[in-house]
């Protein structure tokens, strides 16, 4: 649950995401659900002359299991918070 | 159908906050396209769904892109449309889903040349099975050096 715990602190920033199909796009995220699957709004798509039926789309719920990269700003994430944070949970889960 | 206010989706979320369901409830009653795992892009007004993004869409389109020559990384010349009528999409299939601008929607169809639907299938589904032949080609030689190729069968979008 910690990433999906991560995301919920994206909230509102702007990311951009890149599927398993190559399509990349970026826009503000909304929401984000125990799947990691993502809404996004106004978005845009970077690679639009490819995938043309993205120029009317407003928002964008896209399912977590097709997302390969989600890149962001590097203000947003504390790193060294993040690594310490996924070393705990791998710790808890070892000792159950 | 009643428009609804502004503000229905923030009430939802207040009540449903970061669920699958907060994500879509928004988009009920709107026009929304639909990618597929297999590839398929529907259009079509959303009328109900479930936690899982198992949608319904009433009066569905199916519509097909194709560019010219066989590669991937060129735009779209050529399209193709069926009326499909209600459409119930299972979620894992589902890739994304968005809210369409009426009023722009149809503006990048006018730069592309219409063809007949059977035509276009015809063409889309050799040109998948040659990916496929490709793709196991690829995952075949990657895996004689220990590597994987993140390649399913069903995975055409």
């Amino acid at each position: 649950m910690l990433f999906f715990s991560f995301f919920k602190t994206l909230v509102d920033q702007e990311v951009t995401v890149e599927l398993k199909n190559d399509i990349e796009i970026r826009g503000t995220l909304k929401t984000v659900d125990q799947y990691l699957n993502l809404k996004l709004d106004n978005v845009i798509c970077l690679n639009e002359d490819k995938y043309p039926h993205m120029q009317s789309v407003k928002n964008l719920f896209i399912r977590g299991s097709t997302v390969r990269y989600v890149h962001m700003s590097s203000n947003t994430v504390d790193c060294t918070l993040l690594q310490d944070a996924s070393r705990r949970e791998a710790m808890a889960q070892s000792a159950k | 159908m009643a428009e609804p206010g502004p503000n229905v989706e923030d009430l939802y979320l207040e009540s449903y906050a970061f669920t699958t369901a907060a994500a879509i409830v928004g988009s009920v009653d709107r026009k929304i396209f639909v990618l597929m795992r297999d590839g398929r892009k529907l259009f079509g007004i959303l009328r109900t769904f479930d936690q899982f993004a198992n949608l319904v869409l009433q009066d569905a389109v199916e519509r097909i892109y194709l560019n010219d020559e066989n590669d991937d990384n060129l735009s779209p010349q050529r399209y193709s449309e069926a009326y499909r009528g209600v459409f119930m999409i299972r979620g894992e299939n589902v890739v994304m889903m968005g809210e369409l601008d009426i009023d722009t929607e149809d503006d990048h169809l006018e730069k592309l040349q219409k063809i007949p639907f059977p035509e276009a299938e015809t063409e889309l589904k050799a040109r998948q099975a040659a990916k496929i032949k490709t793709e196991l080609a690829k995952s075949k030689t990657l895996l004689a050096k220990g590597l994987i190729n993140d390649f399913v069968k069903s995975d055409l979008y």
